[in-house]
């Protein structure tokens, strides 16, 4: 099978390397090394030992917006007089903004590649998974009768997914692939022909099932929110579903070491991953305690 | 010769006109001070303007009776205008401004056939040496001849004139002045001229009409009008001769 | 002379503005880069579906748009004043939620569904719905242009077209329109580079797909989330039609508005 998402992903990394933004490493600022989230479980976020620091600036995937609002809320009951502000967008795009230099603390991603090149390109330190999300199959109410399952997919007149070059759109090509091992070689093919659009966000996915404007899409569970009842949600079956893991990581010469700290440790502490789940979010990788 | 005959009244923004005008057998020069209502006049004659009340009659052809509930739409009423800046079609070239006259009427002819027609009624203005030309490369006076070329191609009952001498330099008054005064001397329908001069007034028209604040002051031949001036406006007008 | 070199140096300041970031986009792009770009598979696909589409959006919207700006600029009254707001509304509207106005109109569920498509079919994913979302997105620079076009007109030879018999058809298509061509081809124009550059509510209204509904600014952001290089190769490409053909127009503008100026 030709995936010709992985010729543009190679492509891309390469050109990617070469265009480093300007890089503004604080030779000061010693930076911790995240621990590992077993030992950072029991431990709670130390009140603010270093007052200079009174702003936390938090690149995030999209998906995390819900989730890490209430995370702020929390962080802000043990550092009053903290001013957290956010930057949500495609892990993509905030990975090109931290290459050119975007004054950043702490990076979110819905992607272990992004991290993982930001990461050889010495822009953040070492990082650690915190949640996990998993595409699920959104039906519109039209199409919610007749589809019930990953392999009624084909009985959808118009079917959206997410471009291959973002993450959600990498997935679900992932997802058809396996499927397509056990429900029939064609499959793919069948599913294939009734795409009509690859859509540039999972909010623009969801919102055209949620229109009924397309009878179905795959998006994260985390995505759903306020829609949950618009669309009927379709669970993929773990043996075709693909665990997103969302690492975390401090930025390289963060303007604000400290609180960076502080923020990975609550967003990894009992209460924070409580806070995730309640968004949609699954909290348990690979050798963690599950819930 | 046929006459127009005119009795008007509306209001045209914070102006009330009310007159009533008659060309008799010639030309009608409406004379009176700016903001009068002399444009304001023609206007409503053309159909542009629509009085509330009025009856416009040319001879035997009625343009407007509101009595009557009649009105003819401007297309059809057949009344030549030459505004004060021309209103030459800036895009067209002199002959093609003439043609465009004739195009208008329904008759359906053949291109060629308009075309010598232009060149006919250029020809009596002794315009044929500018066919070519757009009107921006046209003298002031040469505009004014080619509008009246214009608007005498699409065969008017009347002929209808707003400050024709208006738009041109002092020099060039002069010359103007006489050749429109002999034209509308030799023209076989009526006309009426628009001006605030006096010097107009007296030399381009048979019969006056004075208008003051969109009403007639007074009406008659210029010695008329000397000999007993009705308001202090026409006194100043004629004295000032 | 001291006051307009002032003038002139306020006014190089937003030349600057607006030219830096072109500059930066040329010169963040090597030419190995650019002709590496211009070989991106989404690349011919999306510039011929971008000329096709904007050729289309342009057509309808001019051959719509020019009698209504006529009308508006001809008529009074409330009645017309209010549609002519109405008309300017598209282009203050985001283009996203614009996209989404188009789908509760004319999509699936929309309020024109059951007369449109009582087969259930929809516009929405299709090469058409690029060429609807263009035309609302766009129109309005055109309308108002070639309506305070058509204001601008010297009143004076209308009404002498009148006087002279002609009818309205004939004013319009033989005085009004060619009076006006130099102010409609520059609103055309602007109008037509604003469709170019459409991308939000093509993305909600039409989708995204290769060769149907993807267009130059829908397959730069596409590339943008894999290729970097390939997306600003894209963006470059993008600026160079849009210069080519906006210089194209100014140079018969000033061509036929020369011709105009020896009038006065």
């Amino acid at each position: 099978m030709l995936n010709p998402m992985n010729t543009i992903e190679e492509k891309s990394r390469i050109k990617l390397g070469r265009r480093h933004g300007i890089q503004i490493l604080n030779a000061l600022c010693v930076i911790t090394v995240l621990v590992t989230l077993g030992g950072c479980r029991h431990s709670k976020p130390e009140p603010n030992p270093t007052p200079r620091e009174d702003k936390l600036v938090v690149f995030a995937a999209a998906s995390l917006r819900e989730a890490f609002g209430h995370e702020a809320d929390e962080f802000k009951k043990s550092h009053p007089g903290v001013e957290v502000t956010f930057n949500f967008a495609g892990t993509q795009e905030i990975r090109t903004q931290l290459e050119q230099g975007a004054p950043a603390d702490v990076f979110a991603s819905a992607d272990e590649r992004h991290m993982k090149a930001l990461q050889d390109a010495a822009k953040v330190e070492s990082s650690t998974i915190f949640a996990q999300n998993e595409p699920v199959l959104v039906v519109s109410k039209e199409k919610a009768t007749s589809i019930h399952s990953l392999a009624e997919l084909p009985l959808a007149e118009r079917i959206v997914v997410g471009v291959p070059e973002v993450p959600i759109g990498k997935y679900t090509l992932q997802i058809l692939e396996k499927a397509s091992r056990s429900l029939g070689a064609d499959f793919e093919t069948r599913v294939e022909a009734k795409i009509v659009s690859r859509e540039l966000n999972v909010r623009q996915v969801l919102a055209k099932v949620t229109l009924g404007e397309a009878d179905a899409g795959i998006v994260y569970r985390t995505d759903l929110g306020a829609n949950r009842d618009k669309v009927s949600v379709v669970t993929i079956p773990p043996e075709f579903n693909i665990i997103v893991k969302y690492p975390i990581a401090i930025v390289k010469g963060a303007p604000h070491p400290v609180l960076s700290q502080q923020w990975a440790s609550l967003i990894l502490s009992e209460r924070g991953q409580t806070i995730l789940r309640d968004s949609g979010f699954l909290v348990a990788p690979a050798g963690k305690a599950a819930h | 010769m046929n006459s127009l005959q005119a009795v008007v009244a509306g209001r045209i923004g914070a102006l009330y006109v009310d007159a009533q005008i008659d060309t008799g057998d010639g030309t009608l020069v409406i004379v009176g001070p700016n903001g009068a209502g002399k444009t304001t006049l023609l206007l409503m004659l053309l159909g542009i303007r629509r009085p509330h009340s009025g009856r416009i009659t040319v001879g035997e052809s009625k343009l407007l009776d509101t009595a009557a509930n009649l009105e003819v739409a401007v297309e059809n009423r057949r009344l030549g205008y030459v505004p004060q800046d021309y209103g030459l079609f800036p895009h067209l070239t002199v002959l093609e401004n003439v043609e465009f006259a004739l195009e208008c009427d329904s008759t359906g002819r053949q291109r060629k056939s308009r075309r010598i027609e232009a060149e006919a009624i250029l020809d009596h203005l002794d315009l044929m040496e500018l066919t070519a030309r757009q009107s921006s490369e046209l003298s002031g006076g040469e505009k004014q001849k080619v509008a009246l070329a214009r608007a005498l191609a699409a065969k008017p009952q009347a002929l209808l004139l707003d400050e024709p001498l208006g738009a041109l330099d002092v020099a060039a008054r002069h010359d103007v002045r006489l050749f429109l005064a002999a034209y509308l001397k030799k023209l076989d329908i009526p006309a009426i001229v628009v001006t605030h001069d006096p010097n107009e007034a007296r030399t381009l028209g048979d019969r006056l009409a004075v208008l003051e604040a969109g009403r007639i002051a007074q009406a008659g031949t210029w010695e008329e009008l000397c000999e007993q001036p009705a308001t202090t406006f026409v006194q100043q007008l004629v004295s000032r001769m | 002379m001291a006051g307009q070199s002032l003038l002139s140096a306020m006014g190089g300041v937003l030349v600057v503005f607006l030219i830096a970031p072109l500059l930066g986009l040329v010169t963040a792009t090597s030419f190995g880069d650019f002709v590496a770009g211009l070989r991106h598979p989404l690349v011919w696909p999306a510039l011929r579906l971008s000329l096709i589409t904007t050729s289309a959006s342009l057509l309808f919207v001019v051959v719509f748009g020019t009698p209504l700006s006529w009308t508006l600029a001809r008529a009074n009254g409330r009645f017309i004043r209010a549609v002519e707001v109405l008309t300017n509304l598209p282009a203050v509207i985001p283009p996203a939620v614009a996209g989404i106005a188009l789908l509760l109109a004319f999509g699936r569920r929309g309020l024109l569904a059951g007369w449109l498509y009582p087969r259930g079919w929809s516009v929405a994913f299709t090469t058409l719905a690029v060429i609807m979302a263009e035309i609302f997105i766009s129109a309005p620079f055109f309308v108002q242009a070639a309506t305070s076009a058509f204001r601008r007109l010297d009143g004076n030879c209308l009404v002498v077209a009148r006087t002279l018999g002609a009818s309205p058809l004939r004013i319009f298509f033989r005085i009004g329109l060619p009076m006006a061509t130099p102010s409609l081809l520059a609103g055309a124009a602007m109008s037509w580079a604003r469709a170019l550059g459409e991308f939000g509510a093509t993305l909600m209204f039409a989708g995204n797909f290769t060769g149907k509904t993807q267009t130059l600014p829908l397959a730069i952001y596409t590339a943008l989330e894999s290729n970097l290089c390939a997306a600003q190769a894209l963006s470059l490409l993008l600026v160079v039609v849009a210069f080519a053909v906006l210089l194209f127009v100014r140079v018969v503008l000033a061509r036929t508005t020369a011709d105009e100026m020896r009038e006065y």
